[in-house]
């Protein structure tokens, strides 16, 4: 064992977790604890940090402290997940505050803070305290959620310090996500200050008007000059708050839950021309209006290839007007849609070259026969409740047709009957298949909201079948699990 | 049609040759390389390796030409899977070897570059060490323990945070 050479012992190392990579390596003798404490050691490129016991004493980051001292240089990505802000508010408030001395190579800081009663929180407007980017020149993604990512109001000045330092730093990646409902009004114009940023993802931002934010200001100026935006996530907003004609260069959008402002997309959405990703969740659009809009703007973007729907209200109004998928749109996602709103996009049919389809089945029990079944490689059937699965002969007269499908995803429903149910189903469909095994993979999905460990995994170009974006602002993570290459690249 | 492939000769560090099909040769880089250079009429001689362990790299080359044969023929998916099951029970037996030998076989991988066969080896090792404490590994692969008594104390102090 101690004659291997280093870079050996190196890759058998990295194969141990975390904690005997911290804990037992550098205790077994002299030669370890070298290799462990040289600043290009390969085994602590990414630190996980957590704490989520309810304890009242302060310490535990005090000793991460001392440990980066030796270890700190080798850290590239650092996550800590506390749901005590107190311990990081009492070490950073400590003067002076040496991690980001010890942390010289940092790229990637992200801080999960969670409940908040009573507690100093981890603000945002904290983090310009620190200094961390006369440290960290390599920093260039900061992600913040839970409570992490509360932005105080009367921060406000902090807030814009902190963020002015951001806008020197080129290709810059801030996500603040899952912010507590009824905390004060985030300042979304001050975004104008981070003109370098090319993703941003504020999804669960809630703006109450008359509280810090008139209703006019809810439309956040700060975002139009973002120009070299890729990529923007907005969620839980009271009114629809973009303006997107300069947002020229967006290629993902995500707009999610925008509650009573607005009912329709605006309308220099269109000027999106190089929009590839759209996805919009938990919206009612009741007038017809809105709707044709759509309709029409989606026909306009022709860089569209993934569409995603979820959670929508397929109102009356909906069903009066002529509805078409885009031709361009080679991946398409519609679940959840409430159950009198039940949708099946049946222009579809005849679509001549979708790839990708994701349909929840709990509202939807049909899977009508047609071309576009053949050119599928990765259909999702989502929520289904086994029974009907079993019942439905539609699915059985189109799967033969998709002929050049290679992964049928089956996901178990809230209503399932547990995993037997779904078994008898998932065994009923293969032995209703024509000629016995098919040649596509059955793969099976315990609920999202449920199961937390996956238990199928689409790895390498595989993954580059699963388009759609897991942003379900409560239940997501779980798909970003099952599809990790995927995941690399989530907001 | 292919004619019969061709075979190449390689010597061991103590003179033992082995004849094998240049594609099971040239999984190993090293070996790739070197006939590259010379031609594959040139017997090879390998100075780093003894024949048992080079008989061990060769037996999971060939194992690993004939896996990945295998795939290239399958007409169905689920074969995948199942061929992924029957080269996973050969490995298994194949490291059922002393730990002498498994370093040996690591050390051979090494410097033959046979990526597929480093990474088993090393992943077989991690298997040996996870879930030890320090003395528990130390006495399993006969390590030394080298530190002063406080200089294990400032250690276990430094690292502290992770056992908790």
């Amino acid at each position: 064992m101690q004659e291997l050479p280093s870079e050996i012992l190196y890759h058998v190392l990295g194969q141990l977790d975390q904690r005997s990579r911290m804990a037992v390596i550098p205790l077994v003798c002299r030669k370890w604890r070298a290799l462990a404490e040289r600043p290009d050691c390969p085994l602590y490129e990414t630190l996980r940090v957590y704490d989520n016991v309810h304890r009242q004493e302060i310490g535990h980051f005090t000793k991460v402290l001392s440990w980066t001292r030796r270890h700190g240089a080798a850290v590239l990505h650092l996550h800590i997940s506390t749901n005590d802000g107190r311990q990081l508010f009492a070490l950073y408030s400590a003067e002076p505050f040496p991690l980001w001395e010890n942390l010289p190579n940092l790229m990637t800081l992200s801080i999960t803070s969670g409940i908040r009663h009573g507690i100093i929180n981890f603000d945002v407007h904290d983090l310009q305290h620190l200094h961390w980017a006369d440290h960290c020149k390599n920093l260039r993604h900061i992600i913040l959620s839970g409570n992490a990512g509360y932005l105080p109001a009367h921060h406000i000045d902090q807030l814009l310090n902190f963020l002015a330092k951001l806008a020197r730093l080129e290709g810059f990646h801030l996500s603040i996500s899952n912010v507590g409902a009824q905390v004060a009004a985030p300042q979304l114009e001050v975004v104008a200050h981070l003109t370098q940023l090319s993703q941003l993802c504020l999804p669960c931002l809630d703006i109450v008007p008359g509280n810090h934010l008139s209703t006019s200001t809810a439309n956040p100026q700060g975002l139009e000059r973002l120009t070299g935006l890729t990529q923007l996530a907005l969620g839980q907003l009271n009114t629809m708050p973009v303006s997107l004609a300069a947002l020229q260069s967006l290629r993902q959008l995500m707009l999610g839950h925008i509650m009573n402002g607005c009912h329709e997309l605006p309308a220099d959405l269109r000027r999106c021309t190089q929009l590839s990703y759209l996805q919009l969740s938990d919206w009612s659009m009741p007038a017809e209006r809105a709707w044709q809009n759509l309709s029409a703007t989606l026909q306009t973007l022709a860089s569209l290839r993934c569409l995603v729907l979820k959670g929508m209200s397929f109102s009356p109004a909906f069903h009066r007007i002529h509805w078409r998928i885009p031709r361009q749109v080679t991946a398409l996602s519609i679940t959840q849609s409430s159950k009198s709103g039940a949708y099946f996009p049946h222009d579809l049919v005849n679509h001549p070259s979708l790839e990708s389809l994701e349909l929840s089945l709990d509202t939807l029990d049909t899977l009508p026969t047609g071309r576009y079944l053949s050119t599928l490689q990765l259909l999702s059937l989502r929520d289904i409740a086994a029974d009907n699965f079993l019942a439905g002969t539609s699915i059985r007269n189109a799967l033969p047709q998709a002929t050049a499908l290679r992964y049928l995803l089956l996901e178990e429903g809230r209503k399932g009957k547990g995993n037997i149910a779904f078994q008898e189903a998932e065994a009923g469909l293969r032995a209703r298949m024509a000629d016995g095994d098919p040649a596509y993979r059955i793969m099976r999905m315990p609920h999202c909201v449920n199961q937390q460990d996956p238990h199928i995994e689409l790895q390498g170009t595989d993954a580059c079948l699963w388009p759609f974006r897991d942003f379900d602002w409560e239940a997501r993570g779980m798909r970003s699990r099952i599809f990790r290459t995927c995941a690399d690249e989530d907001l | 049609m292919a004619g019969k492939a061709v075979e190449v000769k390689l010597y061991s560090c103590d003179g033992e040759d082995f004849r094998v099909p240049s594609t099971v040769a040239s999984r190993s880089e090293t070996v790739k390389n070197m006939l590259e250079d010379t031609g594959e009429e040139d017997a090879v001689p390998l100075p780093n390796v003894h024949g048992r362990t080079l008989s061990l790299v060769l037996d999971f080359c060939k194992r690993l030409v004939q896996y990945e044969k295998d795939l290239q023929d399958i007409t169905e998916d689920f074969q995948h899977g199942q061929l992924d099951d029957e080269f996973n029970a050969w490995k298994q037996d194949f490291l059922d070897i002393d730990q002498a030998v498994l370093y040996e076989l690591i050390m051979a991988a090494n410097f033959l570059n046979v990526a597929e066969l480093l990474d088993l080896c090393c992943k077989e090792v991690a298997r040996l060490i996870k879930g030890k404490s320090p003395e528990e590994i130390r006495a399993y692969f006969h390590i030394k323990n080298d530190f002063t008594p406080q200089e294990e104390e400032e250690v276990r102090r430094e690292n502290q945070w992770a056992f908790e």
